[in-house]
C-alpha cells in the first residue's frame, strides 16, 4: 500500500532536548497555519529522566489534516542520535537534513532519497544566536521546500519581540544564514515542496488549549484541578485567563476535592470544569455519583493515558472509557463525549457544558494524550453561530399562585405535603428547574441521598423507583437531542463497516478515505457521545453491516465489547497497546482483511 | 393534597427561627440538638435572611443538620464539605457558609481538606461535632477517641492516640479557633456569633455526646468536667496552643486563637482585579488571536 499523496508534507524534527526542536516546530506551525494550511503536529518531550530527544512533527497539506500519515518526508536531524532514532521512519525516498559528521564506522546509509548536509550548529555561532541552530535550521527547510522567508520573519519578530531586539535580530541572522546556505552551497535535487496554503488565516492549538478555550467560551468561570500529566495544560491555560474573565482558577489539594469544589460552585450557580487522567478520575467517582444524585451539573475532562495505576504518563491510550461510562455504584446517569481531534474537542467542549447545565448531570469529556498536546489548526470559529445554554431558574409563585403541583407519591405517610419549592420536582424530561443559594423563597437542601421532589431524605420503595426513573429520564431527552452525534462516511448500503471512538477515528477516517478512493465499498461510524449511546442512529447505520472492524488503543477492546453486546454485531477489534496511537497503515490491511472475508460469506 | 399555601409552612416554631419542619432523626439525649439550638439562636442573633445561609455537611449522624434548617443546604459526601464549601462561597462570596460534620467526617477522611480549607482562610464558619466516635455507623473509634476506647472495631481497646482538632486547626492556618460543648447553649450561640464575624476561617470544636455509642462520656460525664476559660484569645498560635495543651484535666471552653489575615475570597478577589488591571478583560475574539 503505497498511495502517498504529495499534496501532504510530513516533517519531523529531532535533536538534543534544549536545542529549540519544538519552538522550531511551533512556529513553523503557526506561520503554515497562518497562510491558510492545515497543519498537524505531534512532540515527544525528552524524558525527564534520561534527558535526550526532543521530537516535533509537523503534517501539512490543503485539506483537513486527520492524522500523522505513516511515513515522514523529511527528516530534520540535529545531531546523529536524531538521525540514528528517527531514520526509520523516513519514506525510502525521502529527504534527510542533518548536521552530524557522518563516520565509516557510523555512516549515513541510505539507498535511496535525498541527503542534505546543513552545519547548523555552526552557522548559528556565526550568527551570534546562542540557542539558533533552530532557526538555521528553519531558514534551510524554508529554502529547501518552498516556505516563504518572509512568514517565518514576521513569525520571529512576533516570538522573541517581547524578549529584546537583539534576541531579534540573533535569531533573524540564524535564519537567513540557514537559507543562504543552501543557496550557495547545496543543489536541490528532491522534488517535496510545502504546499501553498488558501489564504485563509487558521488558529493553531493543542488539545489542551481547544478545551480550555471551549469551556470559556461556554461559559465556565470555576475551575478547580489537581496537577497531572498530560492534563496539566488545561488548568495553566485556565489558570491565566479565568481572572481576567472574573472567574477563578483553584488547584485542590487532590482530585476528589477538585471535583467537590466544582459541585459547590455549580451548585452555587457557576458553569464548572476539571480537568484530570485516569488516576484522578478513579479518585472521582464518588462524587460524580453525589453530582448525579444531586442533579448538579460538572464537565469533567479525563485526557487519558497510559494506565493502569501510573503505567506510561506520557504515553498514549484510550483505556478509560469503562471507567468513564460505568465506572458508578449504582445508577447514576453521566453523559461521555469524546472528540475526534481538535477542532471537534473545541466544539464537544462547549456541547459538554450545554448538557451539564441543561440536564444538571456530569459530563465525562474523553481527551486523550495525543490530542492533549497535538497542535493542530482549525478555523477560526465564528461565536456568533456557537449555542451557548443558558439556564432559566425556578421562580416563587407570583401573587401567592401555587407550586408546579408534585406526584402523589411524593405525599406519603410521615411526609406532609408541604408547599414548599418543589426542586427534585417529575417532569418527563427528567430535568427540574433549581434554584441557586441566595434567592429568597426557593430554599432547599441539595442531597446525596436519596429524596423526594422536595429534597427530602426518603427510603420508602415507590419513591426509591420514582426519583430512580426521574434521573434516568434525562438519557432519554439526550438522546432526543444528540442521539445524531455519530459522524458516517462512505456507502449507506456497505457491508463492512469501520468504527472507532476519540482520536483513533481520525486517523480511521483518513484509512477509510484512502480505501474509498480506490473504490472500496465500506462505510466509517464514529460516535461522539458515548453514553448515553446513541443507539438509533448506531442502529439504522450498522443495519445491514455484516462486520464491523473496530479499532481502539487499548488492549481489551473495550468499545469493541459495546458494539458487539449492545448492537449484536460481528466485530473484528484491532487492538494497539503499546502508548502510541494507530496508523492509517495498520488499518488499511484490517479493512482489506473485513472485506475479503466478507465476500466470502 | 393541599398547595394552597404560597410561602413555606413554618407554623409550630417561633416566627423567627430558620428550622425547617423535619424531625431530626438522631436518637433522644444526642449533643447534636444543642448545635441545632446554639445555631438557630446565632442565626437569628446574626438577623441572617434565610436565602444567604448555605449549610454544607458530608456524612455523619451530625451531617444530617443541614435538613432541619429551612435554608439552602448541601448534604454531599463523607469528609467533602470543606471542598465543596469552598465552591459554593467563591461561586457567591455574599453567601453565609457554615460546613457542619463530625469528628470522622472532619479528622479522619476529610482531614485533608480540613487542612487546606484553614491554610487558606477560607471564609466560613466550620462546625465539628465531635463525640469522639462514629455514630452514624454505629459505634466505631474515631480520630478523636481517646486510647484504649472500646468499640466494635477496637474490642481490644484502641491503640492509637487521638488527634487535637483545636491545635490542628491552629496549626494548618485557621484564624479563628475555638471550642464550645452542646449542653451550653449560651456558649454555644456566643461563640458561632463571634466565629461568623470573625473575616476567616473560623473553626469550632462542639463537643456533643453520643450517649448511645460513646456511653461513658454522656452529658453526665462532662457535668463539671467543662469550664469556659478565663484568657482571651491569644494572636500567637503557639501561645494559643500552649494555653490548650497546658490545661490539665477537663475541657476546656472558649476562643483560643484569633487573627486576621487576608481571606482565600478576598485575595481572590484581589488577584482578579490586579489581572485584569494589567491585561485588560479579553473578548473571545482576542483570546482567539493569542492561538492565530
Ligand atoms: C466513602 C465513605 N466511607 C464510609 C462511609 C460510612 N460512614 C458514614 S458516616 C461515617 C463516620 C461517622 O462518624 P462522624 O463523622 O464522627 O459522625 P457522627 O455520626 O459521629 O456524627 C462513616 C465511616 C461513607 N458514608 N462514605
Ligand atoms: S448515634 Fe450518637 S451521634 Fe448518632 S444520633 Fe444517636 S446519639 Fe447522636
Ligand atoms: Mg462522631
Amino acid at each position: 500500500m503505497k498511495a502517498r499523496d504529495t499534496r501532504y508534507v510530513c516533517l519531523r524534527i529531532a535533536g538534543e532536548g534544549g536545542e529549540g526542536v519544538i519552538s522550531a516546530g511551533e512556529l513553523l506551525t503557526r506561520v503554515a497555519a497562518r497562510r491558510g494550511n492545515h497543519v498537524q503536529t505531534f512532540k515527544t518531550f525528552p524524558s525527564e529522566v534520561r534527558g535526550g530527544m526532543a521530537v516535533f512533527q509537523i503534517r501539512t497539506g490543503p485539506e483537513q489534516v486527520i492524522s500523522q500519515g505513516d511515513y515522514l518526508d523529511v527528516l530534520v536531524a540535529f545531531n546523529r542520535e536524531g538521525y540514528d532514532r528517527n531514520i526509520a521512519d523516513l519514506e525510502t525516498d525521502g529527504v534527510l537534513v542533518f548536521d552530524f559528521e557522518p563516520t565509516e564506522e557510523a555512516p549515513v546509509r541510505r539507498r535511496r532519497g535525498v541527503d542534505y548536509h546543513v552545519p547548523m550548529g555552526e552557522l548559528a555561532k556565526e550568527a551570534g544566536a546562542r540557542f539558533g541552530k533552530n532557526m538555521v535550521a528553519l531558514g534551510a527547510v524554508a529554502r529547501l521546500f518552498g516556505f516563504p522567508l518572509e512568514g517565518l520573519r514576521e513569525g520571529i519578530r512576533r516570538k522573541f519581540g517581547k524578549k529584546s531586539e537583539a534576541v531579534v535580530t540573533a535569531n533573524l541572522r540564524a535564519l537567513d544564514l540557514g537559507a543562504r546556505y543552501v543557496e550557495e552551497h547545496l543543489e536541490i535535487r528532491h522534488e517535496v515542496r510545502f504546499p501553498e496554503g488558501d489564504g485563509n488565516p487558521r488558529i493553531v492549538l493543542s488539545g489542551n488549549e481547544a478545551i480550555a478555550f471551549g469551556a470559556v467560551t461556554a461559559g465556565c468561570r470555576f475551575y478547580a484541578g489537581y496537577p497531572i500529566t498530560p492534563a496539566t495544560g488545561v488548568m495553566e491555560w485556565l489558570a491565566r485567563v479565568l481572572p481576567l474573565l472574573d472567574g477563578d482558577m483553584v488547584q485542590a489539594e487532590d482530585e476528589i476535592a477538585a471535583i467537590c469544589m466544582c459541585l459547590g460552585a455549580s451548585f452555587a450557580g457557576k458553569k464548572v470544569m476539571t480537568a484530570t487522567s485516569g488516576p484522578g478520575l478513579a479518585l472521582m467517582s464518588e462524587a460524580l455519583g453525589l453530582a448525579a444524585m444531586a442533579e448538579v451539573g460538572v464537565v469533567v475532562v479525563d485526557v487519558q493515558r497510559a494506565g493502569p495505576s501510573t503505567g506510561m504518563p506520557t504515553k498514549a491510550e484510550q483505556g478509560d472509557l469503562n471507567l468513564a461510562i460505568f465506572g458508578a455504584h449504582s445508577t447514576a446517569p453521566r453523559v461521555v463525549l469524546a472528540p475526534i481531534d481538535i477542532e471537534d474537542a473545541f466544539r464537544q467542549t462547549v456541547n459538554a457544558f450545554n448538557i451539564a447545565t441543561k440536564y444538571q448531570i456530569p459530563v465525562i469529556l474523553l481527551s486523550e494524550q495525543s490530542l492533549g498536546y497535538c497542535q493542530a489548526s482549525m478555523p477560526r470559529p465564528d461565536f456568533g453561530k456557537i449555542d451557548v445554554f443558558e439556564e432559566e431558574y425556578a421562580t416563587v409563585p407570583e401573587d401567592g399562585g401555587d407550586w408546579p403541583r408534585v406526584d402523589e407519591i411524593t405525599v406519603g405517610e410521615g411526609y406532609p405535603m408541604t408547599p414548599i419549592f418543589p426542586r427534585y420536582i417529575r417532569y418527563d424530561s427528567g430535568v427540574s428547574p433549581r434554584s441557586l443559594p441566595g434567592m429568597p423563597g426557593l430554599e432547599y437542601r441539595a442531597t446525596g441521598l436519596e429524596h423526594d421532589e422536595y429534597a427530602r431524605p426518603r427510603y420508602d420503595p415507590e419513591n426509591r423507583r420514582a426519583m430512580t426513573a426521574k434521573r434516568k429520564a434525562k438519557y432519554e431527552s439526550i438522546r432526543r437531542e444528540y442521539g445524531g452525534a455519530v459522524e458516517v462516511i462512505g456507502y449507506p448500503d456497505a457491508e463492512v463497516a469501520v468504527s472507532a471512538w476519540g482520536t483513533t477515528a481520525s486517523v480511521m477516517r483518513h484509512a477509510v478515505l484512502r480505501k474509498l478512493n480506490e473504490g472500496a465499498r465500506i462505510k466509517a461510524i464514529f460516535p461522539k457521545i458515548l453514553s448515553p449511546m446513541p443507539d438509533a442512529a448506531m442502529e439504522r447505520h450498522l443495519s445491514g453491516v455484516r462486520k464491523v472492524v473496530v479499532c481502539e488503543m487499548n488492549d481489551t477492546g473495550q468499545y469493541a465489547k459495546i458494539v458487539r453486546h449492545r448492537y449484536h454485531k460481528e466485530v473484528q477489534a484491532v487492538l494497539k497497546d503499546r502508548g502510541l496511537p494507530f496508523k492509517p497503515s495498520e488499518i488499511v490491511p484490517q479493512i482489506d482483511a473485513a472485506l475479503e472475508e466478507v465476500v466470502r460469506i | 393534597m393541599s398547595t394552597e399555601t404560597t410561602a413555606p409552612a413554618r407554623a409550630g416554631r417561633s416566627a423567627k427561627s430558620l428550622r425547617s419542619d423535619l424531625k431530626p432523626v438522631w436518637c433522644p439525649g444526642c449533643g447534636d440538638y444543642g448545635v441545632i439550638a446554639g445555631l438557630d439562636k446565632a442565626l437569628q442573633e446574626l438577623g441572617y435572611a434565610r436565602h444567604e445561609i448555605v449549610f454544607v455537611s458530608g456524612i455523619g449522624c451530625s451531617s444530617r443538620l443541614p435538613y432541619f434548617f429551612d435554608t439552602y443546604g448541601f448534604h454531599t459526601i463523607h469528609g467533602r464539605a470543606p471542598a465543596v464549601a469552598l465552591g459554593v462561597k467563591l461561586a457567591n462570596p455574599k453567601l453565609h457558609v457554615i460546613v457542619v460534620g463530625g469528628d470522622g467526617d472532619f479528622f479522619s477522611i476529610g482531614t485533608n481538606h480540613m487542612v487546606h480549607a484553614a491554610r487558606r482562610n477560607l471564609d466560613l464558619t466550620a462546625i465539628c461535632m465531635d463525640n469522639h466516635v462514629y455514630g452514624l455507623t454505629k459505634g466505631q473509634v474515631s480520630p478523636t477517641s481517646e486510647r484504649d476506647f472500646l468499640t466494635g472495631s477496637t474490642p481490644y481497646g484502641s491503640v492509637e492516640e487521638p488527634v487535637n482538632p483545636l491545635v490542628l486547626m491552629i496549626a494548618s492556618g485557621a484564624t479563628f479557633v475555638a471550642q464550645s460543648y452542646a449542653a451550653n447553649v449560651k456558649h454555644l450561640r456566643e461563640t458561632i456569633v463571634a466565629a461568623e464575624g470573625h473575616p476567616g476561617f473560623s473553626f469550632i470544636n462542639v463537643i456533643s455526646p453520643c450517649h448511645t455509642f460513646n456511653r461513658e462520656k454522656d452529658f453526665a460525664y462532662y457535668k463539671g468536667r467543662v469550664s469556659v476559660t478565663e484568657e482571651e484569645a491569644k494572636h500567637d498560635r503557639a501561645e494559643a496552643i500552649r494555653v490548650i495543651l497546658t490545661h490539665g484535666e477537663g475541657e476546656l471552653l472558649g476562643t483560643f486563637y484569633e487573627t486576621r489575615r487576608p481571606t482565600y475570597d478576598g485575595s481572590l478577589a484581589d488577584l482578579r482585579r490586579r489581572a485584569r488591571e494589567r491585561h485588560g478583560v479579553p473578548t473571545l475574539e482576542e483570546i482567539l488571536e493569542s492561538f492565530a
